[in-house]
């Protein structure tokens, strides 16, 4: 019934060419969305070998001397998407710290994290609070990885994770929470490869800036469902 | 036995028409590791899930999408024949 109601709903907007606002209705409303956190142990890592260079691209770190839009400054990135490089900026604002994979200067894709030695007031970031995470002094949280449409394929989004993961190694953390939805493949697929272990699975309702979470604890050998923990949430995300 | 070389092939050939050619691979034997030779990527299991689940009209859950199953056109093969075994339940 439901299934058909959003097809319905999908095929009026489309036809009145408003499919646009079809997409952001269904990230803005939707029902029992599983996300599932996820956490990595970073003294197993993947080997990095050459493979960013096979690839044509190196990872840097994003600072905000590099997103200021002076192309002309050699160590300046180049985001061909002005969304991501608002975002960019605004995470660098929280004290967010980044890593993008850059071909020449243009930025195909970009990854942020976040500790307890971030000086915020509250909790390190707004979805660590609904995904039960609880980062110790040497953890990190990583969060919103995104690839330019045109530059996905090729690996791309392992190498960027997986350049990412070394990097915040080195910075000296010994452990990366993350989360994906289920749905996700490609997310899903990153994760899995790169052998994040899951956590937890958690049911999101989400009506515009209001989220209900259902956090199912499942026993992993019997499949048996032991305890329910429901959360709700207000949050401009 | 036979359904199952058919299968094979079938993977076989969206894997190497699909995933493999843009790489400039042709030739892919049955335990060739798919993923660290990178001709399944996160874009590429996406596309192989929905090729799975229409051509073989099975349903490929997001907890099975994990490296075990996906390596090679062996693990696919076997996974999916499992998937088509009827239920004990």
């Amino acid at each position: 019934m439901l299934n058909r109601l959003t097809a319905r709903v999908k095929h009026i907007l489309k036809t009145i060419k408003l499919d646009i606002v079809y997409y952001y209705l269904r990230e803005m409303i939707y029902i029992n969305r599983v996300a599932v956190a996820v956490e990595k142990d970073l003294s197993s890592l993947i080997p990095l070998k050459d493979s960013l260079e096979q690839a044509g691209v190196k990872l840097v770190a994003v600072t905000p001397d590099s997103i200021m839009q002076d192309a002309k400054k050699e160590q300046s990135l180049i985001f061909t998407d002005e969304d991501r490089r608002k975002s960019a900026v605004h995470y660098l604002n929280e004290g967010y710290q980044g890593f993008a994979v850059v071909r020449e200067r243009e930025v195909c894709g970009d990854i942020w994290y976040t500790s307890a030695r971030n000086n915020r007031k509250g909790p390190i970031h707004p979805d660590v609070e609904w995904l039960g995470i609880q980062c110790g002094e040497n953890e990190a949280y990583a969060f919103d990885m995104y690839l330019q449409p045109d530059k996905r394929g090729n690996n791309l989004a392992n190498l960027l994770h997986n350049g990412a993961l070394h990097e915040i190694k080195k910075n000296g953390f010994a452990r990366v929470f993350g989360y994906y939805w289920a749905k996700n493949i490609p997310a899903l697929w990153v994760h899995r490869t790169l052998r994040y272990k899951e956590l937890r699975r958690i049911k999101v309702t989400r009506l515009f800036f209001i989220y209900f979470h259902i956090d199912e604890v499942v026993d992993k050998t019997s499949g048996t469902l032991f305890a329910k923990r429901y959360g709700f949430n207000f949050t401009f995300r | 036995m036979k359904a199952m070389t058919n299968e094979k092939e079938l993977i076989r050939q969206f894997v190497i028409e699909k995933l493999a050619r843009a790489k400039k691979i042709n030739r892919i034997n049955d335990q060739d590791n798919l993923i660290e030779n990178n001709i399944i990527d996160s874009l590429g299991i996406m596309q192989l899930v929905s090729y799975i689940e229409a051509t073989f009209a099975v349903k490929v859950k997001d907890e099975d999408i994990i490296p075990d199953y996906f390596e090679s056109i062996d693990a696919i093969s076997s996974y999916i024949e499992n998937l088509q075994q009827p239920s004990s339940e």
